[in-house]
Formats: C-alpha cells, structure tokens, sequence
C-alpha cells in the first residue's frame, strides 16, 4: 500500500514534515555520490519513515530523535533510544496517545531550540498535545524506555546521562500528574520502543531478541 | 499528527562537495575552513585505508570523506539506517583535546573480518570473544593510524583511550555521541569516511566527532600549510 494514500485516508494533514525531506533530498541530489550500500546515507524522503511491519502487520511511524507525535489510529509509533528516553502518555478514556523521543534532561533556554529535545519542556507539550487530541474527559498514563548507558564514558564527561534523562523525565511527569504506570530504562543496551496509540501497549524491543510488552 | 514545526529550513544548500553546513548556523563555520579540516581527516584516512588494507592483506578503496556541521538531531535523518544492527568500536581522545571516534561495521561484515584476521576458514569456526578481540584490535589499529597521521601533520598529539565494542542498532549507538553533542552545542561537527574491502560487500565507516576546541586548533595548524 503506497503511505502516502495510507496518510491521506487518515485524514491527518500534517503527518510528516515535508520540509526536511526535501530539503535534505535537493542536498544529497546535488553534491553527494548517493550509492547503495550498507552505511550510504541515502536520500530520507518522507515516505521513508512509514513502512509495514511483517510480523504485526500494521503500519508503523517513526519518531525520530527530538520529535513527537500524537495518534489517534491503530498505528505503531516507532523509535529506536540508547541514552535518550521514550516517553509515551497514553489517554485511557479516548483511546489516543502520543510519544516523544527525548533527549537531553534540562533546557538550555535558547529559544530557537526544539521544545521536544528537553524532558522539562518536551513532558508538558507532549501532555498537553493529548490532551487537546483526547478532548475534556481525560485520564492520562505515561510509560517511558529508555536511558541506558551503552558506553562508558573515560573522561567522565557525562557520567549516566541517561539516568539523569529518566529521572527527568519522571520528575516532570510528576509535575504534569501523570501517573507512571510502568517503565523499561537503565541496563547499557539500545531498545527499539513500539508504541499503539490505541490500545497503550508499549513494546520494547532489544538487538538480542528479548522483547517485553509494558 | 506530527508535533515538530522547527525542523525543516535547516539545511540549505552546500557550496563544497561533501561538505554541509546547517543553514541557520552558518556564521559557526566557514566553508573553508570545514574543506581544510576535511583534507586533514583524508590524510588520516588515507592512512587507515593503508594499515587496513596491510592487516587483511586485500586492496581497500575508501570513498572521498565527507564532513557536516548540522544539528545534532538531523543526523539520524542523514544516515536513515535505525533498525540495522552494526558493531561499533568507540574510542576517546586521552588529555587536553575532546573528541570522539567510532568506527562501525555490518554485523554481517564483522564476522567476515573476524575470520580474515583469525585465519579461519569461515566466519562459524571463530570463537566469538576471540573475534570480539580481533575486531577491537582491528578499530585499534585503524584509529590509531587515522589519529597518527593526523598528529605528525598537524604537530599536535593525539593519543587516544582504550576502544572499546558494542553491538546494537544504528539509531541506539549514534544517540549516545549526539546526546553528548547536543549538550555542548547547538551544531555538531561530524566527520566521515569509509572503507570497503575489495571483496566485502560492505563497507566500514569512521565518524569523528571533533570538539569545536580541537577542530578550531586542527584549522589553524593546517592553515599554515597553504
């Protein structure tokens, strides 16, 4: 099934963000050697993003690194986290949610950066943007995945900044009263965090082959 | 529903091959300046091509390097590699200087490599902490070649840290680096080169994450030469 008819029936206009596809398609178009092999960066057009899953069979959606969304379809939101935290916060009453890839514990108050890459200020907005999707009658939970340490750092520059994300992020949930009903973080291995927006259940998923549903 | 409004406009145009600058940040970085860095980490690659290519006793060809100055979180979107397994050899720069240099391999490929420097038959017969060994020294040897050339023509000393190896998805290695990178600025610098054995499918690729201290440094030293 081609995505983008897939994202038209949705009926959701603004699904992908156009604007950076193209724009890194004219780059690569124009000045790089686009090749196909295993680590050629090749050229990310939109529809790149949206791709079915075999084994669930659904249509999954990525979340890339300091972004979000919100969905109201049976649809997987996808992301991959290594220190970086999956925060997901789900509306138990409207059978909406949203997910939010978060990167960094604390904002660095310069005003042009992006409000999805801080827990202090990603939490809010992303609790804030189910609430508007859900609508009045709301009861929100959160399950988070993530922040694990996967190198050891020599210098000891950040030591367990994925720690400090969770704790966060926790810490910012709490302010926002959202329950955390359950989490997979720590350990020094990647997750790849599955999220349906319509039913809450959060898969995570790891490059050994453990899976554990939240 | 996508939540992200400040994301596109970032990346404009580029005036040198290989070479990208983030639009809005552009008064970071000079174009030449960023061309000048990139023909030292050719240099540095270049050599590491050689000390490969000595080690598996095979002809090895390295594409032309490439460097960019984006934000960290558009990376991703550059490479769009997130759910393939790699193996990847970290290692640190030891003293004043900060910088971070991974060199990634296809799991497949690894194994591959593994029994080339094991003298195994085929990729099965290796013992897995033995090969896990072989690889570590091979990303060894590599940075420390890369690292070298660079010191002897620069006039600065590098000597990096232990390496260190991980197994996992593209997307969960490269989080770490630009977690750290997103911390100290709003850009990061990130270059690349890559090998590719004569007759591996794969290839193999170096990223370096300069930190504006070394790279400013590295600039100048280099400058003096033109």
């Amino acid at each position: 099934m081609n995505p983008l008819v897939v994202a038209s029936i949705g009926g959701v206009s603004n699904i992908f963000d156009p604007n950076v596809g193209d724009n890194l398609m004219d780059l690569f178009a124009q000045n790089l050697p686009v090749k196909q092999s295993f680590f050629t960066p090749i050229i990310t057009s939109t529809s790149m993003n949206y791709r079915m899953d075999q084994n669930l069979a659904i249509e999954e959606l990525r979340v890339d690194i300091a972004e979000a969304r919100v969905e109201k379809r049976p649809l997987w939101l996808v992301t991959n986290v290594g220190s970086c935290v999956a925060v997901c916060v789900y509306d138990t009453v409207n059978r909406c949610g949203g997910m939010a890839h978060v990167m960094l514990p604390k904002w660095n108050g310069d005003a042009n950066s992006h409000p999805y890459k801080y827990a202090d200020t990603a939490v809010p907005a992303l609790v804030a943007a189910v609430r508007k999707l859900g609508g009045e009658s709301c009861s929100l939970v959160a399950k988070i995945a993530g922040g694990a340490s996967m190198f050891s750092d020599v210098k000891c520059h950040l030591i367990n900044i994925g720690q400090k994300n969770v704790e966060a992020v926790k810490k910012a949930l709490l302010e926002c009263y959202v329950p955390l009903v359950a989490e997979d973080t720590g350990g020094n291995c990647g997750r790849r965090v599955l999220f349906n927006a319509s039913t809450g259940v959060v898969v995570v998923r790891t490059i050994k082959g453990g899976e554990r549903k939240l | 529903m996508n939540l992200n409004d400040v994301n596109g406009g970032l990346i404009k145009n580029s005036k040198v091959d290989g070479v990208l600058l983030g639009d809005d940040h552009r008064q970071d970085y000079e174009y030449f300046d960023l061309d000048v860095l990139r023909e030292l980490g050719s240099i540095g690659a270049g050599h590491a091509a050689t000390a490969m290519s000595e080690i598996l006793q095979e002809p090895v060809s390295i594409d032309i390097p490439r460097i960019y100055a984006i934000p960290p979180h558009m990376v991703l979107k550059c490479y769009n590699m997130h759910d393939q397994p790699a193996t990847a050899i970290y290692m640190q720069l030891n003293g004043d200087y900060d910088c971070d240099i991974l060199l990634l391999f296809d799991v497949e490929e690894e194994r591959k490599l593994a029994a080339l420097m094991t003298m195994a038959s085929s990729p099965d017969e290796v013992d897995p902490e033995m090969g896990a060994s072989a690889i570590v020294e091979l990303g060894n040897i590599l940075i420390g070649s890369f690292l070298s050339a660079i010191a002897d023509f620069a006039g600065v000393t590098l000597v990096p840290t232990t390496p260190q190896r991980v197994v996992d998805t593209f997307d969960a290695i490269l989080d770490h680096f630009l977690v750290k990178q997103a911390m100290l600025s709003n850009l990061s610098l990130i270059f690349e080169a890559q090998f590719k054995r004569k007759s591996g499918d794969a290839s193999c690729i170096l990223i370096v994450f300069p930190s504006r201290e070394l790279s400013q440094i590295l600039i100048d030293k280099a400058k003096k030469f033109i």
